[in-house]
């Protein structure tokens, strides 16, 4: 679905973001695309969206160049930023305005999300909170049944009970045939979903796997005394004793804590990629 | 079903119910400030175009500066831009609202105050007054003339982010200046002692005048697709 051959972008002259970036992801599931601040998460997205422009290589996304913006590749994707705009209408005249865009938009769907997400629909848009907002972007992008749903940072802003019910209309939704794309930092608001893991680092793709691969190799257990460096690959001090990553060698079935892991990967980048790609 | 990538007279009617929506409420408000203005004027005022042309070109130009400002604003630009719809209908969006639409809809407008300045003034005062003929050349030409120009500030919407009427202005201006000067230095280049000399600069002021009538607008408004096509969310 999506195959990125050399990427070179950058927001100046002088230094790029991403150099040589390749990535290939393959419709349907979630794909969690996780990186630190400034890592080049959301401008990656935004290439994929069309939003700004490779200035080499290339990027196919369902067999189209996004920077053309055809009208055939939007109907098939849905882009919900971290910061979000709404215009004053209400949510019945928005779905009226810019429902008939998307002809695979499916009313049933959106009634049911709304109610999911218990959202007002006579009220203007611009008058709800951030969260009720984004709740609906998201009920929205949901109903386009669009093959590539991207969605950035889409926890920020939602409280407790909305992350419940994002999780489960996100995990009501998936289908072969579309692929969801999440960056975000709150990882563990997503974890339970998330299918595929690309890390990002320094304008690097780091790490792109399905978490059951990452599961085979790697483990993720507590221990209580503190462990050797030499033996683990990473590990995290808390009050009741130690999280450790290691390598998974006698086939342990262990919980992947995204957090965790992004934190072992990224501190020990070379010895966890050449896990993954000896044999 | 295959979808037209290029052009969808459905999907340019929605985008052009979109925008009149949205800014539904700035349009009541500027249609409301019109209605005061035409019923401040005097009565044979209202037969007059002039009082049209000034409307139509000062109010034109406002709105056509702040046609793209959605473009500007990265927020507003994420869901104009991830619309389903192809550029050509963007471009075609605003110029129809912006042009064509604005100069119609207020020529309507205009025209229909004029009957009603007429009647009031007839039944009032017993004074025929001849309303706003709308078939006369001068009025279509000086709309003619509107659309051409505004291609100007259409473009200078796209180009400058803010104060683009004072930008577009200023470098429509520099622009013009900068033909005279060149006007100047190429007739006295060729003959620096000739009495023809203020014909020939006249000549070239007149050519750069036709070239601006018949070349201005069509390039504008490629320039400006063009704008709209490669404007990355950067």
């Amino acid at each position: 679905m999506i195959k990125i051959n050399n990427l070179s972008f950058g927001y100046n002259q002088s230094s790029n973001l991403f150099n040589n970036l390749s990535l290939s992801l393959e419709q349907g599931g979630i794909c969690g695309l996780l990186g630190k601040n400034g890592s080049g998460k959301t401008s990656l997205l935004k290439v994929i969206a069309g939003l700004i422009f490779p200035s080499q290589g290339s990027c196919q996304v369902m067999g189209m160049a996004p920077q053309q913006r055809r009208p055939s590749f939007l109907q098939e994707l849905y882009f919900l930023p971290e910061d979000i705009y709404a215009p004053p209408l209400t949510a019945d005249d928005y779905v009226k305005f810019y429902a008939p865009f998307y002809p695979k938009f499916d009313q049933t769907l959106l009634q049911n999300c709304l109610q999911e997400f218990d959202l007002p629909r006579d009220k203007p848009l611009s008058n709800l909170s951030h969260g009720q907002k984004k709740k609906f972007l998201i009920a929205f992008g949901l109903a386009t049944h669009c093959k590539l749903f991207i969605l950035d940072e889409p926890s920020n802003g939602l409280d407790i009970p909305s992350k419940a019910q994002f999780r489960k209309l996100l995990a009501s939704t998936i289908s072969d045939e579309r692929l969801f794309i999440i960056s975000t930092h709150q990882v563990h608001d997503v974890e339970n979903l998330i299918d595929t893991v690309v890390i990002l680092d320094e304008g690097k793709i780091i790490l792109q796997q399905k978490l059951f691969e990452i599961a085979k190799r790697l483990a993720i257990v507590q221990q209580q005394t503190e462990p050797n460096l030499n033996t683990c690959l990473y590990y995290e001090k808390h009050l009741a004793g130690y999280t450790v990553v290691t390598v998974n060698t006698n086939n342990q079935d262990t919980h992947m804590d995204l957090e965790i892991l992004f934190n072992a990967i990224l501190a020990n980048k070379i010895r966890i990629q050449q896990i993954f790609t000896r044999d | 079903m295959t979808t037209n990538d290029t052009f969808d007279l459905q999907r340019l009617s929605h985008l052009i119910m979109n925008d009149l929506r949205i800014h539904a409420k700035t349009i009541l408000i500027a249609s409301a400030a019109l209605v005061v203005c035409f019923a401040l004027l005097p009565f044979h005022v209202t037969g007059n175009s002039a009082s049209y042309f000034f409307i139509l070109y000062t109010g034109g130009f406002i709105i056509s500066s702040s046609a793209f400002n959605d473009l500007h604003d990265n927020l507003k630009a994420h869901l104009y831009l991830t619309l389903p719809c192809s550029n050509l209908e963007r471009f075609l969006n605003k110029w129809l609202l912006t042009s064509i639409g604005y100069a119609i809809g207020l020529l309507i407008v205009y025209y229909l105050f004029s009957l009603l300045s007429s009647a009031v003034n007839l039944m009032a005062y017993n004074q025929r007054v001849n309303p706003l003929n709308i078939l006369q050349p001068d009025l279509w030409i000086g709309i003619g003339k509107y659309i051409i120009l505004q291609s100007v500030v259409f473009l200078g919407a796209i180009i400058f982010k803010k104060q683009a009427l004072l930008k577009t202005t200023l470098a429509v201006g520099g622009f013009f200046l900068a033909l005279s000067v060149f006007s100047v230095m190429i007739s006295w280049m060729f003959c620096p002692n000739c009495i023809q000399t203020g014909f020939i600069i006249y000549s070239l002021m007149q050519g750069g005048y036709f070239l601006f009538w018949v070349v201005a607008a069509p390039f504008c408004w490629y320039l400006t697709y063009l704008r709209l096509s490669e404007r990355e969310l950067l």
